[in-house]
């Protein structure tokens, strides 16, 4: 995959964000630049043209011994002639930098910071390199990593990790109960910004056919000559719709029943009958006199009809990996599966062997790491919106060897992948932060923000171009996979070095777009939290505007509640896990059956990220398994909903808006009216934390003494900010 | 569970049609099992962007007369080792808020509020199949479960199947 795919174990890690304790320009740039895209704009042509023209002049092009292998040249020419090497092998010189100055690979994350050992920050000063340490201790993870997460924990534990490859900067470590030890995954969903650099680490070979044998169960040849199965099946299913209406069979059962009763008898008097083919026959005879006696008699509808089946073993044609290219990470293409976990109904844990995977509509690569570790990736591109599974697209797993302890390991493994490695750090806590709300509160389009997001793309051009010059020396001579890789542990860097500066061109922006005068100000409002909400199982995002005012908000919802009805067993069952979560979430959880190719519209539309509420006018009356949030801003504080009015068919959210009436505004939504009004929350919602809901409708009296006995036992007295007792009603 | 004798006089034509074509009792076998309906959703342009087959239930929201629940089977799967099996939390309830409506030869036509065209006609070919194997999948569960199904009230499902 690509011309500069990378080796195991090398570049894009990164360390410990510093936060700069003050925001000042880097050296060479107008203090004003920060506000003042115009002049920085000049800053950039400046030092763009500086760095293209200062090493020729100062350094001398001086190509490095061990690289160069010549006489220390004092021009490009002489460099390149030297090393004597040609295309991707040439040693870089002056027309490399300046080339990759002007179009350098896009630095694919925010706010990253690469892990410059002392080899690839040559220009570094020791006492520059000792400032940088200090001040990376000066900024620890936002979500610290454990060691081992607890095994068997549903929900797992979630991290954030640095830079913006994962939405949200989100990923989960799961610990899987199994007989043979923990399966430890992390799962985490990559932005489709970053999966280019993440496929470059790959090499997919060339899939060729391979003959294998399979055990399968199949049916009797006779039976599929005559039918037995199809016909029987007809008479079973005509029939049952009459019992379960509780209606007389009509005319079209007996007929099928008839048809079916004859073809199974044709068989059975066939002469000389195998041993096997008497039995099937004999086996579609009982359900077709079953089917007879219940056409007399009526009654309850009869247990699940199989066709009669034997195993078998057959050789079938697959298509199994070809080598793979080398200095890459070996990679299969295959149809795409998740985790087939299960939660025990006995200890309420997950539990995978590592190794059971259901189907999915779509491919992924499964990905060998080396070690006993694994990963396995469903990419954006391959995977076709209209055809395949929208919400599986990105998500990727890291897999542990079997055994507790690798947490950390996890985190690191990324690396491997070309994706940041680090815990985010509280200055891209702050940028994560930014960016959700002004993605929730709809400020892209507000006065000067463009222009703010430009400026903060300059300033980490401008770092770039500053980190090249300074460090020409040693990127002079390089072949050109590693010059590739350099510069882009060189954007990284930049990145994480532009970070607080950048946080505060945002900053000053989203003030001024929502009225705050200025970023202090805002920074120092009540509602302003640029770190996430851990409630133990979600980490969620807040939007300041609701979270410092939430006084208009909870009026213009007075009346209105939202509420969510559960089905099924009912919310017993729910609560044992004590979330409301997605159906791709339910997935990891191993509390849902994944079925088949799952041409399943809330997956095709994204809707399977989110679980979803509806608002309505705190009715008189509440069914059962109605669970309500009475004071909605307890959950839109969060910045990751939108909502339509109506129910909309096969719409993605990143399409929706102009259409279909999508929006993220609280406001809107209170006046959200239509029943089948949706708002829609990623990943889902804590039952148990400070978003749970505020009333719980029980069935019965059975029902809500059974919820009071599961939160006893679990020493749970409140949920929210009520006694459970005033939270459980009945219906 | 609803009586799929039961009259729906009183109703627009265009509804009496769709509560026959949900039923399955246009079916030329006269038995409801061998038909049924499926709905394609088309964008104002016309783009379809949604097709599945529909479950013998639906319902007119208590309190919105211009909103039918209904129930649309996607996914899915069927071996001879596990029989027809459903995601239930997947096969969710879905509503159609509709401005008008209208029986166009043999489908209903409905414009719906929010700009989307839907279209419910007999289910044919793999949607027809889709409903068949999700008539087998129902009888392997209870029938509070399947009564629990046609009342269309539920949001999620958690339980077995889910």
């Amino acid at each position: 995959m690509g011309t500069n795919g990378k080796t195991t174990h090398s570049a894009y890690g990164i360390s410990p964000t510093a936060l700069a304790p003050a925001l000042a320009p880097p050296s060479g740039v107008p203090a004003d630049a920060l506000t003042e895209p115009g002049l920085l704009d000049n800053a950039v042509e400046e030092t763009a043209a500086e760095a293209a023209a200062a090493p020729a002049a100062e350094a001398g092009l001086a190509a490095p011994e061990a690289d160069g292998g010549g006489d220390g040249g004092t021009d490009l020419e002489g460099a390149n002639a030297a090393a004597g090497e040609t295309d991707e092998g040439e040693p870089a010189g002056l027309s490399d930098l300046e080339q990759l100055l002007e179009e350098p690979d896009p630095p694919e994350q925010e706010a990253a910071s690469p892990d410059l050992g002392e080899e690839s920050a040559p220009a570094e000063t020791a006492a520059e390199m000792g400032t940088q340490e200090a001040e990376d201790h000066q900024d620890p993870p936002l979500t610290p990593v454990p060691d081992a997460p607890p095994a068997g924990s549903p929900t797992g534990v979630p991290i954030l990790v640095g830079g913006a490859d994962f939405v949200n900067a989100q990923a989960t470590l799961m610990a899987y109960a199994a007989p043979d030890g923990p399966r430890e995954v992390l799962l985490a969903h990559v932005n489709e910004e970053s999966e280019s650099r993440l496929l470059e680490s790959l090499a997919v070979p060339q899939m060729v056919e391979a003959e294998v044998e399979e055990t399968v169960q199949a049916r009797v040849p006779l039976d599929e000559q005559h039918q037995l199965a199809e016909k029987v099946t007809a008479a079973t299913s005509s029939l049952q719709h009459k019992l379960d209406y509780g209606l007389p069979a009509s005319q079209s059962t007996l007929e099928k029943h008839q048809e079916a009763a004859k073809a199974v008898q044709a068989v059975l008097d066939t002469p000389g009958l195998s041993e096997q083919d008497q039995a099937m026959a004999q086996y579609y005879k009982d359900q077709v006199d079953l089917i007879g006696a219940k056409i007399a008699s009526g009654g309850a509808p009869l247990p699940h009809f199989f066709p009669y089946t034997t195993e078998t073993t057959q050789m079938v044609v697959k298509q199994v990996p070809g080598p793979a290219p080398e200095d890459t990470l070996a990679a299969q293409q295959r149809q795409a599966s998740r985790i087939n976990a299960e939660l025990s109904a006995e200890s309420g844990d997950a539990c995978w062997d590592g190794q059971a995977r259901s189907s999915a509509n779509g491919t992924e690569y499964a990905i060998d790491l080396g070690e006993g570790w694994s990963a396995v990736y469903r990419p954006y591109s391959g995977n076709d919106v209209s055809t395949t599974e929208f919400s599986m697209r990105g998500q990727l797993e890291v897999h542990a060897p079997p055994g507790a302890g690798h947490g950390k390991e996890l985190v690191g493994r990324l690396e491997q992948l070309n994706l940041i490695n680090k815990p985010m750090t509280a200055a891209e806590g702050e940028w994560t932060y930014l960016t959700n709300n002004v993605t929730a509160q709809d400020l892209r389009d507000a006065p000067g923000m463009a222009q703010a997001f430009a400026t903060t793309q300059g300033l980490e051009d401008m770092h770039v171009q500053e980190l090249i010059q300074s460090r020409a020396d040693s990127l002079i001579g390089l072949d050109g996979d590693t010059l590739h890789q350099e510069v882009k542990r060189i954007h990284l860097e930049a990145a994480h070095r532009s970070l607080p500066q950048r946080v505060q061109v945002l900053r000053e922006a989203v003030a001024v777009a929502t009225g705050h005068g200025s970023g202090q100000q805002l920074a120092a409002s009540p509602g302003y939290q640029p770190t996430p909400n851990l409630s133990g199982r979600w980490l969620t995002w807040s939007r300041f505007d609701v979270a410092h005012n939430p006084a208009p908000f909870q009026k213009a919802f007075a009346g209105k509640a939202l509420f969510h009805d559960v089905g099924g067993l009912g919310i017993a069952d729910l609560f044992k896990t004590g979330v409301l979560a997605s159906t791709e979430r339910r997935a990891t959880m191993g509390i849902q059956t994944e079925v088949g190719m799952s041409e399943q519209s809330d997956k095709y539309s994204g809707g399977a990220n989110s679980v979803f509420l509806r608002i309505s006018h705190s009715p008189a009356h509440l069914g059962a398994g109605r669970l309500v949030w009475d004071d909605p801003s307890v959950l839109l504080r969060r910045s990751d909903y939108y909502a339509y009015d109506e129910d909309n068919y096969g719409i993605s959210p990143g399409k929706a808006k102009a259409l279909h009436g999508m929006t993220r505004d609280p406001l809107q939504i209170a006046q959200h009216h239509h029943s089948g009004n949706e708002i829609m929350f990623r990943d889902g919602i804590d039952l148990l934390g400070a978003e749970a809901p505020s009333r719980i409708m029980c069935s019965a009296a059975s029902e809500r003494d059974k919820l009071l006995a599961q939160f006893a036992d679990r020493g749970i007295t409140h949920l929210g900010s009520r006694p459970v007792e005033e939270v459980l009603r009945l219906a | 569970m609803p009586d799929p004798t039961a009259s729906t006089t009183g109703r627009p034509p265009w509804l009496e049609r769709l509560a026959v074509l949900i039923a399955g009792d246009h079916a030329a076998s006269g038995d409801p099992v061998d038909a049924g309906a499926q709905m394609s959703v088309a964008e104002p342009d016309g783009t379809e962007v949604f097709r599945a087959a529909l479950a013998r239930h639906h319902r007119i929201d208590d309190e919105d007369p211009h909103l039918i629940w209904i129930r649309p089977l996607l996914g899915g799967s069927e071996t001879l080792k596990d029989g027809p099996v459903f995601n239930l939390s997947l096969v969710r309830r879905r509503s159609l808020g509709w401005d008008t409506g209208e029986v166009v030869d043999d489908t209903v036509v409905l414009h719906l509020r929010s700009g989307q065209v839907a279209t419910v006609g007999p289910a044919a070919g793999e949607e027809l199949a889709r409903l068949q194997r999700w008539d087998r999948f129902t009888f392997r569960l209870t029938a509070a479960e399947r009564r629990a199904l046609a009342a269309l009230d539920a949001d999620s499902w958690h339980g077995s199947y889910a």
